[in-house]
């Protein structure tokens, strides 16, 4: 069957009444998404995609618990995912203090899994290496942030989110996202003009 | 009104939740004041910037093994175990492996001390018939003896 002429909150419907392979259409939908925001929370591409799995599965199993009248399906979605990757994030802040410094040979390979995650290819390797360099620093300046000034900054930016969805994924309200955004762009641009 | 409310509504409009006649006014006032006119400008370019960056693509395996852990039931990404974050562990089995066979071997020497012990009070008890000369040539070690 497709389901690709329905809304999320529609197959949430069809898969209450028993149609559970319609779930497939809503991890079609929404894994990039999730993976975005567990990639920019953790920055780790191995975790990001443990957690899109974990996210996914745990939507699955608390869909009785989702209410189309308090939020989308999707920023639902992102909620646990947000939740999970905080978890995670907090974890691997820990192990970075328990263990010595990250082996660079494991940052080479986080960048082979990076480039997989991204699915890029190299075209051109000078144009490449300018891309990269300017990938690579405003990224470091992205990982610069703090956790929940990143997020809400992302959300809107890479997500399109309005502000009252942002709130609803991290949990805090409306104002608070205006005032994380703002202080998220100060202070980037501080760090991308030095 | 300030400048840093004008940021604000400047930061606000550009996502498209300020008021039109607020985030007209923060317009308005930047062409009389470069510092805002400035942050404008670099809060857009960052936006872009942002835009720019590689988005993740969630590969086609990655929803194959979401949807098959859904179907079999069990999400079995959690927990993930790599060589490196069991340091901790390693380093635990070895202190214990140690600690054993320190006591073992504690317990080994202590054992045979009280046999030896045992063997001393029974060559100089009183009850016994043994002269101190055959009690000290019995507590001479015994590979020496040998």
């Amino acid at each position: 069957m497709n389901y690709e002429h329905l809304t999320d909150e529609e197959i949430v419907l069809h898969i209450r009444a028993g149609g559970v392979e319609a779930f497939g259409e809503l991890v079609e939908r929404h894994s990039s998404t999730v993976l975005r925001v567990a990639f920019m929370i953790t920055r780790r591409p191995q975790e990001a995609e443990d957690i899109v799995q974990d996210a996914f599965f745990q939507a699955f199993k608390s869909l009785e618990s989702f209410s189309a009248d308090k939020a989308q399906f999707k920023t639902w979605l992102l909620t646990i995912a947000r939740n999970r990757s905080i978890n995670v994030f907090a974890s691997i802040k820990r192990k970075a203090t328990m263990l010595f410094s990250e082996l660079d040979g494991k940052d080479d390979d986080s960048a082979g899994a990076a480039e997989n995650l991204f699915g890029c290819e190299a075209p051109d390797a000078e144009a490449m290496l300018g891309i990269k360099q300017e990938h690579a620093r405003v990224e470091a300046a992205l990982g610069k942030l703090p956790e929940r000034q990143r997020t809400a900054l992302m959300l809107k930016a890479r997500e399109n989110l309005s502000y009252e969805a942002v709130a609803v994924v991290m949990n805090t309200s409306a104002s608070s996202v205006e005032s994380l955004i703002f202080r998220a762009r100060k202070k980037l641009t501080e760090l991308l003009t030095d | 009104m300030n400048c840093l409310h004008y940021q604000q509504t400047l930061s606000k409009g550009m996502d498209g939740e300020a008021n039109k006649e607020a985030f007209a006014a923060a317009r308005r006032h930047c062409r009389q004041c470069e510092r805002c006119s400035v942050f404008y400008e670099a809060i857009a370019g960052i936006d872009s910037r942002l835009g720019a960056l590689l988005e993740p693509v969630a590969s086609s395996a990655l929803k194959a093994r979401v949807k098959a852990a859904i179907a079999d039931g069990t999400s079995r990404s959690w927990p993930r175990f790599r060589l490196h974050t069991l340091i901790p562990v390693y380093a635990a089995l070895v202190l214990l492996a140690v600690a054993i066979g320190s006591f073992a071997g504690k317990t080994l020497i202590a054992s045979d001390y009280h046999e030896r012990a045992g063997e001393v009070f029974n060559l100089v008890a009183p009850t016994t018939e043994n002269t101190l000369a055959e009690a000290v040539i019995e507590l001479t070690p015994r590979e020496s003896a040998q």
